[in-house]
Parts: C-alpha cells; sequence; structure tokens
C-alpha cells in the first residue's frame, strides 16, 4: 500500500507572534518552527497502519521553504519512508488552492492508495487543503476523522460532530483529514533521527502558481483589560451585581 | 620445655593436604577467571585515579569498614566476621610460613615457638571467637529477625553454616589436641577456648583429633574452592575490588554518549553496559541498605534499587555463556520488559541515597539511566506524559512548553542587567526554568534579584535566550535532546565570555557545574546559598535579630548528597533563626527526596503513596512555622505536600532567598 501524507511547517504553537513590516504576514525570525500538530496525527496513522499491515511505503510531501526539510525530517524519524519537499521561495505566499494544486501535482504522477491530512495547519487555519486536493483529484474525501479502520479496500472513518459521532465508509484511495484524538503521535526516538538525518529528501522547485486571494491585513486580539477588584465579602455583592449587569452585560 | 605447636602432629597422609591445597586454590583462581571473564563482555571504560588514591579507598572503606558501620548493627556484625577472619587467615598464613618455608625450605628453626608462640595463640583464639560471635549474630539477623532488605537464599545460608562450621570444628582440633597430650601442658592457657574444650575429649587418645583435623581442613580448603562461584561468598574479593576501584568523577556527573559514532543508546543488552558496570553487580552483597533508603521503595513503588542490581546480575548470569562463546543478543528482547520492568526505572527519582548508603560504591542510578536511555533513544518507549515534556523543551527549550520568548517576562519592572540585550556583568545568573516559568518560583527569582541588587552584585541574566541546562532530560534518558541543549548553552555561554554563574537550582548548579565540562562549558558555578552565606559572613546582608522563629530546612538531594552544600544553607537558617533551626529526622547525607528529582517532577505518581507527602509528614511532625528549601522542584513538591495535608495555612514554604529577604535589617 502507498500511502502519502501531506504535511505544514508552523511556528510552534507557544510562539509569539510579531506581524511583519508589511502588516499583511507575521515576522518569521524568532521563530521555532515544527510539524504541524494535526499533521502528526496524520503520519502517526500513517506509521500505524504500516506497522499493521507491513509492505506499506509512507510518503510524507510538503509545499514550502527550504526550513521546511526540518518537518519532513521530523516525520521520517517518526517512520516515513520517504520525503519530498516542493520548494517555494522564502517569503512567497501560497493561498491554499495554490498549495493544493502544487500538491497534486507531484500526487498525479506518483499514485498513492490513501492520502492523509492535518484537518487545518495550526498558523493559517484555512482547513482547505486537503479537501482542494481531493476535488483536483476527484477523489471522495472525508474530514475531521477521529478513528480510521481499513479493510477490503475501504476506509472506514469515524467524526467527532456536534453532540455525537459519525461513521462514513468510503473506497479507496481517499483524503481523509485528521482531528486531533484519533491517536498519539510518538515521540522520534534518536535511532530514528539519526536515520532520518541521512535519508535524502526529494527537493522539486515550485512551478509558480498565481494565488487567487491577497491577504490585506492582519491584526492582533484586543488586550486584555485588567480585572476590577469590587470590594471585599457580602457588602460587595450588589455592587458586583450592579456591575455584572450594567457594565459587563452578562446578567 | 618451650611452648610450640608441632605442624602435623599425628596426622599420617598429611602430606596429601599440600596437592588438595593446591587444586582448592587452583579452583578459586579458575572460579575468578570465569568471574573477571564475564565482566569483559562489557564495553570498555577508563579508570582514573592514581594507585594511591585507590589504595586509601581500600583501607578506608574495604580494610577500615568507614561505610559500612555507618549502620551499627550490621556494621558491627561484619567487622567481627571480618577481623576475625582477616587474622585468622594471617595467622594460618605466619603458621605455613614458619613452618613449609622457614623451616623445611631454609632449615631455619621454628620461630613460633615460646612467648611468641603464646601471644600468638591468644590472638588467634580470640579472633576465632570474634568471627564466631559476628556470625552468631548473622545467623541470628537472618534467620530469626529477617530484615526486608535482606535476601534469603540457600547460598547466602550455606556461607554463614560454612563458616560457623570452620570456626568450630578448628576450636574442637584444638580441644582435642590438647586433651590427646599427656599431660596437658601448661603454657596451652594461652589457648583458652581449646583448653577449656579440652574437658569434653577423652583424654590421651589421637581419634577425635585426627578425624576433626582432617574434617577441618578439608572443609577449609573447599570453602577456599567454593568462594569464587557463590554470590555471597564472592563479595569478599568483588566488593573489595569495586571499591578499590570507585568511580573517581562527582557522584552527579552522568556519560556522555558519543551520538555521531555510537551503534547503540544505552543498555538494551546487558552487555552495552561497560565492564566497570557489570563488576559493579557482581559487588553487590545484597545488603538492602540501598533498598532502606529509597525513596520509591518507601512509597510502595516497585522500584528497590537492590532489585534492579541483582535482577541485572542474574541476567548477566544467565546471558554469559552465549556471549562467551560469541553469540550476539540481537533479536532478544530489551532488559526493560525483561529483566527489569518499566515501572521500576521510571520510578527513580535519581535522588542518590541507595548510592550514598551502598558500603561498596554500587552506582544504582548510572544503571537506570543507561536503562532510560535505551528505551527513550532506541525505541521511543517512555510514559506518554513526557511526549509534551519534551517537545517543551525541544521547541521551547523548558519543560513546561511555554513560548521561549516568555522566559524573562517575570523580571518586568525589576532591575536586572540582561545579556541578551549587550549588556556586560561578572556573574551570569542562570535562572533555570523553573525560576522562569513556573509561578511560584518566579517570585524566588524576583526575591532574588532584589537582594542581589541591594549587595549591588554585578551579575546579568540571559534572558530569552537562556535554554533549559539539560538536566532533566538526561536523566530522564533523553541524551540527544541533553546534549543539544547542553551545546546550545555552552555556545552562548563562550560566545558571551561568561566565566562565572549562579544559580539557585541544584539542578541546573549540578549539571552546569558537573557536566558542563564535557561540553566544552568550563566555568565557576555558585549555588546561591553559597553566595548568601558569603554574604551574610562578610557582612555585606544584614540580617536583623529576631527571637529564633522555628524553621527546619529540607535538604535537597542535587545540593546535598550530589554537591556536598550541607553547611552553607545551615548557616543562612542559623543567621535568621539562631537556635530556632530544627532538623528533619531525615536530614543532609539521609535526607529524603521530595520525589521530583531524576525527570519525576514531569511524571505522574500513581503508585504507591506520593513520596512528597511522606516527607511532608515528616516537616509537619516538626512543629516549625517554616520550612526553608534551595531548590525549585523541593520547594514545589513540598508547598503540594502542605496543601494536600491541610498544613498551608500553619507552615510557610519559603526558598531561603525569600526567607533572607523577609529577614533584612534595614
Amino acid at each position: 500500500m502507498k500511502i502519502l501524507v501531506c504535511v505544514k511547517q508552523v511556528p510552534d504553537t507557544e510562539t509569539r507572534i510579531k506581524i511583519g513590516s508589511d502588516k499583511k504576514s507575521i515576522d518569521a525570525t524568532d521563530i521555532n518552527w515544527i510539524l504541524n500538530p494535526y499533521d502528526e496525527y496524520a503520519v502517526e496513522e500513517a506509521i500505524q497502519i504500516k506497522e499493521k499491515q507491513g509492505d506499506t511505503i509512507v510518503t510524507v510531501i510538503s509545499v514550502g521553504p527550504e526550513r521546511s526539510v526540518s518537518a519532513l525530517r521530523t516525520a521520517v524519524a517518526m517512520g516515513a519512508d520517504e520525503a519530498i519537499l516542493v520548494k517555494t521561495d522564502d517569503d512567497a505566499y501560497l493561498d491554499s488552492l495554490a498549495v493544493a494544486k502544487a500538491l497534486v501535482s507531484v500526487i498525479k504522477e506518483l499514485e498513492f492508495d490513501l492520502i492523509l491530512c492535518g484537518k487545518q495547519a495550526v498558523d493559517d487555519d484555512n482547513l482547505q487543503v486537503g479537501p482542494m486536493v481531493a476535488e483536483l483529484l476527484e477523489l471522495p474525501c472525508v474530514t475531521f476523522i477521529a478513528d480510521l479502520k481499513l479493510e477490503n479496500g475501504k476506509a472506514t472513518a469515524k467524526r467527532e460532530i456536534e453532540g455525537g459521532t459519525m461513521v462514513i465508509e468510503t473506497s479507496l484511495p481517499a483524503v481523509l483529514t485528521a482531528e486531533k484524538g484519533l491517536n498519539e503521535p510518538r515521540y522520534p526516538a534518536l535511532r530514528g533521527i539519526m536515520m532520518a538525518k541521512r535519508k535524502p529528501i526529494d527537493e522539486r522547485q515550485l512551478q509558480y502558481i498565481e494565488p487567487k486571494i491577497d491577504v490585506v491585513s492582519v491584526e492582533y486580539p484586543p488586550t486584555r483589560k485588567g480585572g476590577k477588584i469590587v470590594g471585599e465579602g457580602a457588602e460587595a455583592v450588589p455592587e458586583l451585581v450592579k456591575l455584572l449587569k450594567e457594565e459587563a452585560k452578562v446578567i | 620445655m618451650q611452648a610450640s605447636r608441632e605442624v602435623f602432629w599425628n596426622i599420617s597422609y598429611h602430606f596429601l593436604l599440600y596437592p588438595l591445597a593446591i587444586v582448592a586454590v587452583g579452583l578459586f583462581v579458575y572460579g575468578f577467571y570465569r568471574r573477571i571473564r564475564i565482566w569483559k563482555l562489557g564495553k570498555s571504560q577508563q579508570i582514573t585515579g592514581s594507585f594511591g588514591q585507590r589504595l586509601k579507598l581500600l583501607l578506608i572503606f574495604a580494610f577500615g569498614h568507614a561505610r559500612i558501620l555507618k549502620e551499627k548493627y550490621p556494621g558491627i556484625m561484619h567487622a567481627l566476621i571480618f577481623i576475625g577472619f582477616a587474622i585468622l587467615f594471617l595467622g594460618t598464613v605466619t603458621v605455613s610460613f614458619d613452618y613449609d618455608i622457614w623451616h623445611l625450605l631454609l632449615g631455619q628453626s621454628s620461630f613460633l615457638v615460646g612467648d611468641f608462640y603464646k601471644i600468638f595463640s591468644l590472638i588467634l583464639d580470640i579472633a576465632g571467637v570474634l568471627a564466631v560471635i559476628g556470625i552468631l549474630i548473622a545467623m541470628f539477623r537472618r534467620f530469626v529477625q529477617r530484615p526486608q532488605g535482606l535476601n534469603q537464599s540457600a547460598d547466602q545460608s550455606l556461607a554463614l553454616i560454612w563458616i560457623l562450621f570452620i570456626l568450630v570444628t578448628g576450636f574442637m582440633v584444638e580441644g582435642a589436641r590438647i586433651a590427646a597430650t599427656i599431660p596437658k601442658p601448661s603454657w596451652e592457657i594461652w589457648s583458652p577456648v581449646g583448653m577449656a574444650l579440652s574437658d569434653f575429649f577423652p583424654t590421651g587418645t589421637l581419634g577425635w583429633y585426627q578425624w576433626l583435623w582432617w574434617i577441618h581442613m578439608l572443609t577449609a580448603l573447599g570453602f577456599i574452592a567454593y568462594i569464587p562461584y557463590s554470590s555471597r561468598l564472592r563479595h569478599i574479593f568483588t566488593s573489595a575490588t569495586n571499591i578499590y576501584l570507585r568511580s573517581q568523577k562527582p557522584m552527579g556527573e552522568l556519560s556522555a554518549i558519543d551520538i555521531e559514532h555510537a551503534e547503540t543508546f544505552g543498555a538494551g543488552k546487558i552487555n552495552d553496559f561497560s565492564w566497570k558496570q557489570l563488576l559493579d553487580l557482581d559487588a553487590c552483597t545484597s545488603c538492602g541498605r540501598c533498598q532502606d533508603q529509597c525513596p520509591a521503595f518507601n512509597s510502595d513503588k516497585p522500584l528497590s534499587p537492590k532489585k534492579v542490581i541483582l535482577d541485572l546480575l542474574d541476567n548477566l548470569n544467565k546471558k554469559s555463556s552465549q556471549l562467551i562463546k560469541g553469540e550476539s543478543l540481537e533479536g532478544e528482547a530489551p532488559l526493560v520488559g525483561s529483566a527489569v520492568q518499566a515501572d521500576e526505572i521510571w520510578a527513580c527519582t535519581t535522588c542518590a541515597a541507595c548510592v550514598e548508603a551502598c558500603p561498596v560504591f554500587i552506582e544504582q542510578i548510572d544503571k537506570i539511566v543507561e536503562l532510560r536511555r535505551d528505551r527513550v533513544l532506541m525505541d521511543g518507549d517512555f510514559p506518554n506524559e513526557l511526549n509534551q515534556t519534551f517537545k517543551g523543551m525541544e521547541n521551547n527549550f523548558n519543560p513546561w512548553g511555554i513560548g521561549f520568548s516568555s522566559r524573562a517576562d517575570w523580571s518586568e519592572g525589576l532591575n536586572i542587567k540582561r545579556l541578551d540585550q549587550g549588556q556586560q556583568a561578572e556573574y551570569l545568573w542562570f535562572v533555570g526554568c523553573a525560576g522562569s516559568f513556573d509561578d511560584r518560583i518566579k517570585k524566588v527569582s524576583q526575591s532574588f534579584t532584589r537582594l542581589l541588587n541591594s549587595v549591588g552584585l554585578d551579575v546579568a541574566i540571559l534572558g530569552a535566550e537562556e535554554k533549559c541546562c539539560g538536566e532533566t532530560a538526561r536523566r530522564l534518558g533523553n541524551e540527544y535532546l541533553a546534549q543539544t541543549l547542553m551545546e546550545m548553552n555552552v555556545e552562548m555561554f563562550n560566545e558571551l565570555g561568561v566565566k562565572k554563574i549562579i544559580t539557585f537550582c541544584p539542578h541546573c548548579f549540578n549539571t552546569l557545574k558537573y557536566e558542563y565540562p564535557q561540553f566544552k562549558g568550563n566555568f565557576e558555578v555558585v549555588h546561591s546559598t553559597q553566595l548568601l552565606a558569603e554574604l551574610i559572613q562578610t557582612g555585606k546582608l544584614k540580617i536583623k535579630p529576631n527571637n529564633s522563629p522555628k524553621i527546619t530546612f529540607h535538604d535537597s538531594c542535587y545540593l546535598g548528597r550530589y554537591s556536598n552544600i550541607y553547611e552553607q544553607p545551615r548557616q543562612v537558617l542559623k543567621a535568621i533563626s539562631g537556635n530556632g533551626l530544627i532538623e528533619l529526622k531525615r536530614n543532609r547525607e539521609q535526607s529524603f527526596c521530595c520525589g521530583a528529582g531524576g525527570g519525576r517532577m514531569w511524571l505522574e505518581e500513581n503508585l504507591g503513596q506520593r513520596i512528597n507527602h511522606l516527607r511532608t509528614e515528616e516537616i509537619i511532625s516538626c512543629q516549625v512555622k517554616t520550612v526553608a528549601s534551595a531548590c525549585p522542584y523541593c520547594l514545589t513538591m513540598i508547598t503540594d505536600g502542605l496543601k494536600d495535608k491541610d498544613a498551608i495555612d500553619s507552615i510557610d514554604a519559603l526558598d531561603i532567598i525569600e526567607l533572607v529577604e523577609k529577614n533584612l535589617s534595614s
């Protein structure tokens, strides 16, 4: 079986984001880049399938600048077999469709039985690439999967939906996007890291794809105002209730 | 007639003793040759230190019993057996020299005559009595009292019975010989035990004497031959060798793995240990002192350091013939999961109470760390919760995983220089992750900043450029992550020209001081308690007089046992509290861990009792107003313990730094 996992390198979730001078992008200095956490679930799932059924090749692919190699190496250290980087310029802005097209250009050549993605990248939160890849390849797509079983050339996935669970069966090949809880991604062992270091990465240059959307601006969320101490003990209650009603308008 | 004893008196075929002795010694030598061959299955390891230093160790700790006597009852018991046996051995050698070499070979007349013989006899009789007393105590302890720490096995029991048998038959031979001599020589009063026993044997007949003589000789020779094959008796030599070869490096320095060149990491198979580590296993006398001190064992967790050592030894013995034949252990299950269980190795707090207690200098912690290394580095197999801890250290350089750029946020509004902003200072204050990210410990950082400012010490922090020191990752077996962090810090320190470092975290202290030199990081490292003691002594910090508020001090393992800093924190506390300083029941070298070391801070504690509860109960029983600590982990664990025990309102848990600041005379 051939499984492809599409991954993205994103800033660490704890990063204190600074807005770049163009007010449209983030300042890339002083950022620790990591493998997108949702993509980790996808990589882990692919490796678990490989461990379970054997005779499987797991390929990871990323569209991004040179630094994305480290995210690919993390995936290889976890257990992926091959890695492809579709290299972009450092400051190139790609919208989701451009990324999906770039991915598809490679996927078309290679053919896969299963394509896994994280449900979203935690940096720009578009949740679009997975479904777009499916659309461009005319493949079925199941998003937000929290459980996956492969049997007789079919995939059965569970989706967590508001107030319940939905079970979906799909033929393969298909594109599935991973939700938190799908599995517990492994921490790569040093043995894997050392092997990943030696593994060549198939680097290709991105053919320029015109983005169809443009980011106009990015802004910080409003800073939170400090709290207020109304008083102490039972005497303060009427004042508190009054303020909650009139000022905060929550009761 | 002159006092003396004729060797081989009335023993026919006594010349048979010589070939028998050669056989016994041959078996003895062969037995140890086999043990040495087993140790050599381990990886190479350099031994440092001079012959003189090592001889001193042997004299103090083996012959001198310095550590064995730390526990009085078994210590004295052992000393009696040891002294008794040593003298008897020397006596036998003297007799043999006198007869075989001096008399037979050199043709001189015996020197074991007259007054010298009398005193010689007396000393040997006394030695025999001491050994018998020691053995009887040992038997009482083993068979009647049966302390939890002792392993009961046939080999252990046989050793005691055998020794007692040799001693008793020796005295009986003497008694029967005296009885057989007519008339009883008057000088035999110098062999008081033999003289007393002679009344129980028929006078003037040789039968008893001759039988007993052969029985005594054969069991004694058999004993010599048996020593290397008995795990119990072997210790006479393996433990002494281990004492002689005691590690010369600081207790807190773990060995570095050469990551680029090593083929395997840690100990997955028994021969992944070094030869010295294998000797360590063989040196174990299973006395149980490590287990008695172990906080994990004492809180009903599956770990006993003794059991780990003996289980590894068992594995070594089982695998040795395969390995000696040159067969590889590839494909066999790793040690963790077969010889030792995962719950055991992850329960260790690396508090070193076991290392401190071991009378023969076995290093239990380095074995446990090697086993952790194998699990983490080879298979990424470790408790789930560490996933976040490791990732936090990897991506944000702190185990909390909080954004690294907020590392110095605690210092907002305070006056402290920043090396990361181009300022310079004599000292780098390495704040550490706890001091930077833990809300409670940040207050200690703020307090320390104010204290440092008040004495005008030229000190700066690294701000957001500081990275976790690597201590926790290293003890959790993640050597790769640890080395990455250590190398990043060393590179930056060297770039910034750092020479002197202050830290209030004993874990950072240990790693910066003892482990950074492995990565070309040679700095003078000072702990806050050392600095405070000096500042108070030189009068730069003035403490206001008070009426001895009751304070107790909890020794941090890494400050105390690891770095031998016991006095400075007490000097500071005495300056504050005078006679109000009350020692905890377990203090200094015997201090009981808070439960957070060895990366346990980041692991769930869901087996047995909570270690910090045991320690907190000890603190509460002291009826103090304040418990002082000098370690962020300890402070966290004790604070949590006091909360759980509903004592947080009656006892303040403070770092010594905060106590000093509170008691400054303005």
